[in-house]
């Protein structure tokens, strides 16, 4: 009975010193996620860890994209891809927006063909949003206002009746000065 | 050859599987909603989907997506679950017409599972200027709820320290280690206030584990050899206190009985 007792509370014991380990660390890294959000919120370069929570990347994304550093922004949305549909959501609308708000600077120089681009690259971006929340509102209302600057327009290729994979592939192509199996 | 064609009649040519659609409701879509369509095929025995020829997911047309195919089979039956997703910005209510699929069984059979038509309407007004004020503003920062993590770290301190406590008093560790009994020591603090030499028998009763006589001295001695070394004062105590005791002398020095309680306290203690 003594022996099964102290069983049990060595049992005990290694379980709440692992449990104050994990929590200790849950800790320290909420601690560090929360400021660099706070940084990042109020404006400051702050650089989440390499596996931070994804609230601290989906920051440093907002933050990306409100300044116009898009490439980065863009390296750091597939770290949300397999965690968080809203955050994610979220981070690819923000983007869409850092492109709405180029595409309106190109349009007030009057630079239309840059304006496209960017519309078009924004509208690429509200899609990626509503894929992975089909419900976000602000993500439909900005995706609408940017479709009725840049219509889409259907595909002359696709008929979209079939399967691409369906489709007979064209074997030759249509490249000049190529040979088409005859002298 | 009437009874030949009688006996015909419930097998027809070819049994094509019955298919039955759920379709999305037809009106009340908006930009970017997703539309399940739900279809129930019955297959004939021993016939299964060939899954290659599942339909994909892909952007089936520029204003509709395919977003994902689930196909769940029982013995009887075939259960597909397409979610579509309309990307399609109306500027006035429009019906869109989702073109149907065509899959196979394993018995070479094409079965084409069918379309549907649903209406999508503007989200903004048709009149609503498309500027840069319209947009809808940047999402907000998300802080992290740090609360589950700290109540999770004091439960776990708190069962630690528990754990802790109840393993040293299991082992009588630490605080929990029964105090050895120090006759001595208390007698020579309760002789330093009264120098009574009666504390000190008591204390020699209490560490020789009962009364303990003149005649004992030697047993006691024997048993506890650390006090040799007072050996002879021990004696003299003894012998002073007895003779006192059937009142044939004066009583023992009581600054000597004190020291020898100091000497022997500080003996119990392990300090000389």
């Amino acid at each position: 009975m003594k022996r099964f007792a102290l069983v049990a509370l060595l049992l005990c014991l290694a379980i709440s010193l692992a449990a104050s380990i994990w929590f200790g660390r849950a800790v320290w890294h909420d601690h560090r996620d929360t400021t660099a959000i706070r940084d990042l919120a109020a404006g400051r370069e702050a650089q989440p860890r390499p596996d931070a929570d994804p609230r601290a990347i989906h920051a440093r994304i907002l933050f990306l994209a409100w300044r116009d550093r898009l490439p980065e922004a863009q390296d750091l949305l597939p770290l949300l891809a397999s965690m968080r549909p809203d955050l994610l959501a979220e981070a690819s609308y923000a983007m869409g927006n850092a492109r709405m708000r180029a595409a309106f600077d190109h349009i007030e120089e009057g630079s239309f063909e840059d304006a496209e681009t960017e519309v078009s690259l924004a509208k690429a971006a509200y899609r990626d949003a509503l894929r992975a929340v089909p419900d976000f509102r602000d993500g439909k209302v900005n995706l609408d206002l940017a479709m009725r600057l840049v219509r889409d327009l259907p595909r002359p290729e696709a008929d979209g009746e079939t399967d691409p994979d369906a489709q007979p592939r064209r074997l030759w192509t249509d490249l000049p000065g190529l040979p088409r199996g005859a002298p | 050859m009437k009874w030949l064609l009688l006996a015909l009649l419930p097998f027809p040519a070819s049994a094509q599987p019955v298919v039955t659609a759920e379709n999305p409701h037809a009106y009340g879509w908006w930009l970017g909603d997703e539309l399940v369509q739900r279809i129930s095929i019955g297959l004939p025995p021993g016939v299964t989907i060939d899954p290659a020829s599942l339909p994909k997911p892909r952007a089936v047309d520029y204003w509709l997506d395919l977003r994902s195919v689930e196909a769940k089979e029982t013995d009887t039956e075939l259960r597909l679950t397409l979610h579509w997703q309309n990307f399609y910005s109306a500027l006035e209510p429009s019906q869109r017409d989702v073109p149907p699929q065509s899959i196979r069984l394993t018995d070479r059979t094409a079965i084409q599972l069918p379309g549907f038509a649903f209406v999508t309407s503007p989200i903004r007004p048709i009149m609503a200027p498309s500027t840069r004020d319209q947009l809808q503003p940047d999402p907000r920062f998300r802080l992290i709820d740090t609360t589950p993590a700290r109540i999770g770290l004091g439960l776990s301190l708190a069962a630690l320290t528990l754990s802790v406590l109840a393993l040293a008093w299991h082992q009588a560790l630490g605080p929990f280690r029964a105090r050895a009994a120090r006759p001595f020591t208390r007698a020579a603090r309760a002789m330093a206030r009264n120098p009574d030499r009666r504390l000190l028998h008591r204390a020699l009763d209490a560490a020789f584990g009962r009364v303990l006589i003149r005649a004992d001295l030697p047993l006691f001695l024997a048993s506890n050899p650390q006090f040799h070394p007072l050996a002879n004062r021990l004696k003299a105590f003894f012998a002073a206190s007895d003779t006192t005791f059937f009142g044939k002398g004066k009583a023992p020095d009581p600054a000597e009985v004190v020291s020898l309680a100091r000497a022997l306290s500080r003996i119990e203690r392990g300090r000389s």
